[in-house]
């Protein structure tokens, strides 16, 4: 189940990962090349008999710039893979109820792979639209999946009458948005039938009740746009009479219903009820009729989760400067994993017999394939894709505490230059997470490494509104979504200082997102030696308008910045744009040309300011949309102009 | 010249046909009549006066396309016949020197730049003869008719790099839609068989691409205007310069920015549009200056409008010269001696697209109240416009609602006027709805002819459904003059506001309005003034704005005419300092949203690169956060109003089905 509320501008920096066991010389420090090479492994999912793991491995191909994605098989006994679908544009896929077939996504069409011979068996043919999510019925002979509806209008629009009602849509949009139903599909073949349809989209996270007679899904609550993302609710659909019906959850939104493996449970993802931005656990009966929130002496932001056979859950969150594993037990008691530095990248999938698997990643090591059968004290790594990485010399990272102003203690990530002496002072740069519903952590981080390497220390602090301390720690940051993590990053600086032999005159800050909004926000504030200032909140009115992420502002702001004057001059007050005359700090701002969630005229606007001020500036921009490039070749651009405009400047 | 790039629409180009019913006799325009009309322009006649040729383009509905062909005329006994079959986006025809061929720009298919093809009246098919890689932007044919120089835009010289995706564009004054970085424009000749085309001269700066180089009647020099470089904003700097093929030199004219309009017949002489504040998005005026050294000889002062287009005529004593004047678009001669004189066409109205003939003959596009624009002649030294073309013929079975001028006074003292159509059918005595249909620009002027689809055409369809529409001229239009003009500088919102509410006054006064049910739109300028006026008055009953200026900061920040355009109407004030943005503020709609009431519809093309729809989402959720019935209904199109057929028809109706919701 993962959570769809968070993480709403999340830096989602260049962290693929591993292959290529060549290996290299001695102790060489990282470079670009290094980084190109990494593998990643992501959505791990073990077979009910915990014999096997299907995961998708991905490796940047600079020539064509896409990311090349294995399907791979992988035995959870020796380690040994096998490649099940080579090159393959995919999506999700789902072990049937008895492991022994799986259901996948690919180039948008749903597929059928047998494990005792033949060849994969394709389920739908539909060139106009994509398979998003799928699910297996629990008798393993049906397969429920969602896809896009053709537009309300699709017979005007082909005759060019595609004028439509912009309400609570992106700048960008250039159709009114098309819902997603739900459908269900024969294993045995035959045509797909649709289950769901009317004025809402159902928006991902759905399961079968135990007896396979009805679904609980997801969806936008009818006819409240789909980017008013707070705006989702649990309803159920009678498979046979196509009868929705409403689901009494204990609040909203309510995302994402897993059953649980015997079927007694539901369990779905809710938000802590005095912090919308901490995603939490209700576990309902088979039914879900009655439900209680499970997660709340957890106090945590939950990722992903999985039952474990005693129907206790186990669930990922960040804890200070690691995301961890936790298990939840039905009554609400937690128990924490201890896997040493390894903080978790994605999963937890969990086996009939509590097998768990996850990918996870240490400061020196890119993510792997873990394993923990029951009982174990440590988990087993099952792959090693970046071994070329483990032989480099990389900077160390550690955790660093400090005060804040409004008394919490903060935490962030320090990595020191590859084979630094504690005499020798170095520059700092500062690179801030998005969010801020997010956490730096001290697993291993491309681009801080590649920093680190050109000699400076990295510090990546978190802050309030950060959610790795709890449901008070993220919602500190309300209303001041800017001043208060500004705050803390002034209060973290001087505690790095304190810590190691920063040279004071050559400090960098950057950052993407919402680290590109306090990038653009402290040096309105303070003058730094150089500045990156990436996909940045400038103008929180401008944002508010013209952001996919409708909730946004409402959550940690105010209702709007239209109704009330204190409103007003709140969103002012926390908006970069409103100080910009104060820059004097050298800075890059870079943006792609279609950003939906921070959108570029924020770019815009930011840059006309600081060049009218004289202080050094450029702005570039990628012709691509999106809230960060998604190709190897623009985000290794994006990280070679960051770097070198600190080179230039510190 | 047509600077064409303040924020007004500019909608003279394109309109609509296609074959429909039989008309009842006596009713008024739909918006579905309107799909009939064809629309003419770029009449060009033969150098021996005894032709034209023109383009001709209708709308096609199921190709959502403007199909454009070439036209000829028959002077003399007026016949014409299509000279271009199926030439996509057929353009800027030109007669050879000697007459004997025509050449014009067209593309091969819907997705490749136009190329220049050249089409012999002796008959065959018509010739390619460029292969411009990124098409051409314009072209004019030697005096000898042996070559042609054409414009034609740079690749980017980083073309591999861009290909493995390295693409990242290095911004300044860009607009913020820009995905690519602006190429600079750069002149070539080619012989007329197509053979050797050559790059004259090359550089970051740029020609500017809208504007056709003239030759030398010797042959052995070019006129052009350059900028500084290819970044659209930074025409506002464009300066004459001249190539001189047998000095080999490239220099500047040296008289600071202007427009260049003509080469006299002798080439003794340069006719170029001045910009009276050194501003092209304020008055230019007529400067006649020697081409050999930019001595100024005799200028235009005296008409004081500005100006839109001028043509030597022969013997080189005078030139004809087109400005609007009032509410109507007007012909003067203006003479060496700097007199001028207005030429009096009757009903005829001169849009400032015509050709002179050796005979002094003119071919231009004319303007009626009471006929769509079609192709006149005018003889040598004639005033009695004689129609040559007949492209709409349909619109007679119509009737058309009554169009007048009305003058009111403004609050500085000056008299403004403006165009005031009556309702199909009006009843004296009776009282009708109003709704006022505000011109863009600023710099430009509502004329009271039936052309311009959001403009006579719009204001027609709206008659028919029983409206009074009032196109009110405020101060900054450009048909009074330089000082009427120039009284919108350091008042760019509120001058004008105040000036519209004076024109509802007064058209209140004349006692025919229906007091309940007033109404106000416009698109881009006019869209600002909308957006201004319901937060300045609520007795608006309904209002549609589209494509507004809501802002003037975001305005400066992201539009193709970026900062400048601004800081010209805010008299040099920039919005980077505390005064500077309360300047600006002030003068923003988005600044008096509190006081609005009126129902709103917000109108945009999704990717306006003039006036950007960021200002219309603000707006937009200012209005609806305040509980003001809004509704926003964008057009998933590039551009500063839709071009297409279906667009175009959907923005209007949208437009007029708004005000009969909440004024009916």
């Amino acid at each position: 189940m993962k959570n769809t509320t968070g993480l709403i501008f999340a830096l989602c920096a260049a962290t693929s990962m591993a292959c290529a066991s060549a290996s290299t010389g001695t102790a060489r420090t990282i470079d670009f090349d290094d980084i190109r090479r990494i593998v990643s492994i992501a959505s791990p999912q073990i077979s009910p008999d915990a014999s096997k793991i299907v995961a998708i491995v991905r490796r940047a191909d600079f020539p064509k710039d896409k990311y090349r994605e294995d399907l791979v098989l992988i035995d959870a006994r020796t380690g040994a893979q096998r490649m099940l679908a080579q090159d393959k544009d995919l999506g999700s896929f789902e072990w049937s109820p008895n492991g022994d077939r799986l259901a996948y996504v690919e180039s948008g069409q749903l597929f059928l792979m047998r494990f005792d011979g033949g060849e994969p068996l394709q389920l739908t043919d539909d060139d106009k639209h994509h398979v998003e999510d799928i699910a297996w019925r629990p008798d393993g002979r049906a397969i429920a999946f969602t896809k896009e509806d053709d537009a309300s209008n699709a017979k005007a629009i082909s005759k060019h009458e595609d004028a439509f009602d912009v309400t609570e849509d992106e700048w960008i949009a250039q159709a009114a948005p098309v819902p997603t139903h739900l459908w269900q599909v024969h294993t045995a073949g035959g045509k797909a039938q649709r289950l769901t349809s009317g004025n809402f989209t159902v928006s991902g996270g759905f399961a079968y009740a135990a007896n396979g007679a009805a679904i609980f899904f997801t969806r936008s609550k009818p006819k409240s746009h789909p980017n008013k993302y707070l705006a989702q609710e649990i309803a159920r659909v009678d498979v046979t009479t196509h009868r929705i019906s409403a689901v009494p959850t204990i609040s909203t939104p309510a995302v994402g219903p897993v059953r649980s493996r015997d079927g007694k449970y539901v369990a779905y993802g809710i938000t802590h009820p005095r912090a919308t931005m901490q995603g939490e656990i209700a576990l309902a009966d088979a039914n879900v009729r009655h439900a209680r929130w499970i997660t709340r002496r957890l106090d945590r932001n939950v990722g992903s989760a999985d039952f474990m056979p005693d129907d206790s859950l186990v669930v990922s969150a960040d804890e200070a400067t690691l995301e961890r594993l936790f298990r939840v037990s039905v009554s609400g008691t937690v128990t924490r994993y201890d896997f040493g530095d390894i903080d978790i990248v994605s999963g937890p999938s969990i086996a009939r017999d509590g097998t768990i698997v996850f990918t996870g990643a240490t400061s020196a090591r890119p993510s792997e394939l873990y394993i923990l059968a029951p009982h174990a004290r440590a988990p087993r790594r099952l792959t090693s894709l970046n071994a070329r990485i483990w032989k480099l010399r990389l900077g160390s990272t550690r955790a660093v505490t400090w005060r804040d102003a409004a008394g919490f203690t903060v935490d962030g990530v320090l990595t020191a230059p590859p084979g630094w002496s504690r005499a020798t002072r170095a520059p700092l740069v500062v690179y801030i997470h998005g969010g801020p519903t997010a956490a730096s952590t001290t697993s291993f981080a491309s681009f801080p490494q590649i920093l680190a390497a050109h000699g400076w220390f990295v510090f990546q602090p978190n802050y309030r509104g950060s959610d790795n301390l709890g449901w008070r720690f993220a919602k500190a940051t309300v209303p001041h979504i800017t001043s208060a993590p500004g705050s803390d990053i002034m209060t973290g600086i001087a505690a790095v200082e304190r810590i190691v032999p920063v040279d004071t005159s050559r400090i960098g800050i950057s950052g993407w997102s919402e680290g590109g909004l306090l990038t653009s926000w402290l040096i309105t504030h303070h003058t730094w030696r150089a500045a990156v200032s990436g996909a940045a909140v400038n103008d929180w009115i401008g944002y508010d308008a013209m952001t996919d992420a409708k909730d946004f502002t409402p959550q940690f702001i105010a209702a709007s910045p239209w109704t009330n004057a204190t409103a007003s001059a709140m969103y002012r007050s926390e908006s970069p744009l409103t100080y910009a005359s104060n820059v004097r700090t050298p800075t890059l701002i870079m943006s792609d040309a279609g950003d939906q969630r921070v959108p570029t005229p924020l770019a815009y606007d930011f840059y006309h300011e600081i060049r009218a001020t004289g202080t050094p500036v450029q702005f570039v921009v990628y012709p691509v949309n999106g809230h960060f490039p998604t190709d190897p070749v623009r985000r290794e651009d994006v990280n070679k102009r960051w770097l070198a405009w600190f080179v230039k400047y510190l | 010249m047509r600077v064409g790039r303040s924020l007004c629409c500019c909608f003279l180009v394109a309109a609509a046909f296609l074959a429909g019913p039989v008309i009842a006799a006596g009713r008024g325009l739909t918006f579905a009549d309107l799909r009939r009309v064809a629309s003419v322009r770029q009449p060009q006649i033969s150098p021996d006066g005894k032709r034209v040729v023109y383009v001709r383009s209708r709308a096609n509905f199921v190709k959502d396309r403007n199909q454009s062909e070439l036209v000829l005329l028959d002077v003399a006994s007026g016949a014409s016949r299509v000279l271009t079959h199926d030439r996509i986006g057929a353009t800027s025809p030109a007669w050879s020197p000697d007459g004997s061929s025509i050449a014009y720009v067209a593309s091969a298919t819907a997705r490749k730049p136009g190329q220049i093809y050249v089409l012999r009246m002796d008959g065959g098919d018509s010739e390619r003869i460029t292969n411009a890689k990124t098409g051409i932007d314009s072209f004019a044919w030697r005096p000898d008719g042996k070559a042609l120089a054409y414009v034609s835009d740079e690749e980017p010289p980083d073309k591999a790099a861009i290909d493995r995706h390295l693409d990242a564009v290095v911004i300044t004054d860009d607009d913020y839609l820009t995905r690519e970085a602006a190429q600079p424009a750069h002149l070539w000749t080619v012989n007329a068989d197509g053979s050797s085309a050559t790059r004259l001269a090359a550089g970051s700066w740029s020609v500017v691409k809208d504007a056709p180089p003239l030759w030398s009647p010797d042959g052995s020099r070019i006129y052009y205007q350059r900028q500084p470089d290819g970044i659209f904003a930074h025409f506002v700097a464009q300066t004459t310069y001249v190539h001189d093929f047998r000095a080999k030199t490239d220099l500047p004219l040296g008289v600071g920015v202007d427009g260049l309009q003509d080469v006299s017949h002798d080439g003794s002489m340069l006719a170029l549009a001045m910009p009276r504040h050194g501003s092209l998005y304020l008055q230019s005026d007529l400067s006649v200056r020697s081409s050999a050294d930019g001595r100024e000889l005799f200028n235009s002062r005296g008409i004081d409008r500005n100006l839109h287009w001028a043509a030597w005529l022969p013997g080189d004593k005078s030139l004809a010269v087109a400005t609007s004047d009032g509410v109507r678009n007007v012909l003067w001669t203006l003479a060496s001696d700097g007199s001028s004189h207005r030429v009096d066409l009757g009903d005829v109205d001169f849009a400032p697209d015509a050709t002179v003939a050796r005979d002094g003959a003119i071919a231009f596009v004319g303007l009626r109240r009471d006929r769509e624009p079609e192709i006149y002649y005018l003889p040598p030294g004639g005033s009695t416009p004689r129609l040559l073309s007949d492209d709409n013929a349909w619109l007679g079975g119509f009737q058309l609602g009554n169009v007048e001028r009305i003058d009111w006074k403004i609050d500085n003292g000056m008299m403004a006027n403006g165009v005031l159509t009556y309702p199909v059918g009006y009843v004296a005595g009776k009282r009708y709805p109003l709704v006022l249909d505000i011109h863009g620009g600023p710099v430009s002027t509502s004329t009271w002819d039936l052309s311009g689809i959001e403009a006579g055409e719009l204001d027609q369809v709206l008659a028919a459904r029983g409206y009074l529409v009032l196109r009110p001229n405020y101060r900054g239009s450009d048909n009074e003059g330089d000082a009427f003009l120039q009284a919108i500088v350091g008042d760019v919102t509120s001058g004008p506001g105040r000036d519209n509410l004076a024109a509802v006054d007064a058209v209140r006064k004349m006692g025919i309005v229906d007091e309940k049910r007033i109404g106000v739109s416009g698109w881009s300028g006019g869209g600002l003034q909308t957006s201004w006026l319901i937060g300045h008055a609520t007795f608006w009953r309904a209002a549609v704005s589209g494509a507004a200026v809501d802002d003037w900061y975001q305005q400066a920040m992201l539009a193709d005419i970026n900062e400048n355009f601004a800081e010209t109407f805010f008299n040099g004030v920039r919005p980077f300092d505390a005064a500077g943005r309360k300047a600006y503020a002030a003068e923003s709609p988005i600044a008096y949203v509190n006081a609005i009431r009126t129902p709103t519809l917000i109108l945009s093309d999704t990717r306006d690169q003039r006036v950007p729809v960021a200002q219309s989402y603000v707006f937009y959720h200012a209005l609806h956060d305040r509980g003001v019935p809004v509704r926003f209904t964008a057009f998933p199109r590039y551009g500063h109003f839709p071009t297409d057929p279906a667009g175009r028809e959907q923005a209007l109706r949208a437009w007029a089905d708004w005000f009969d919701r909440w004024m009916k």
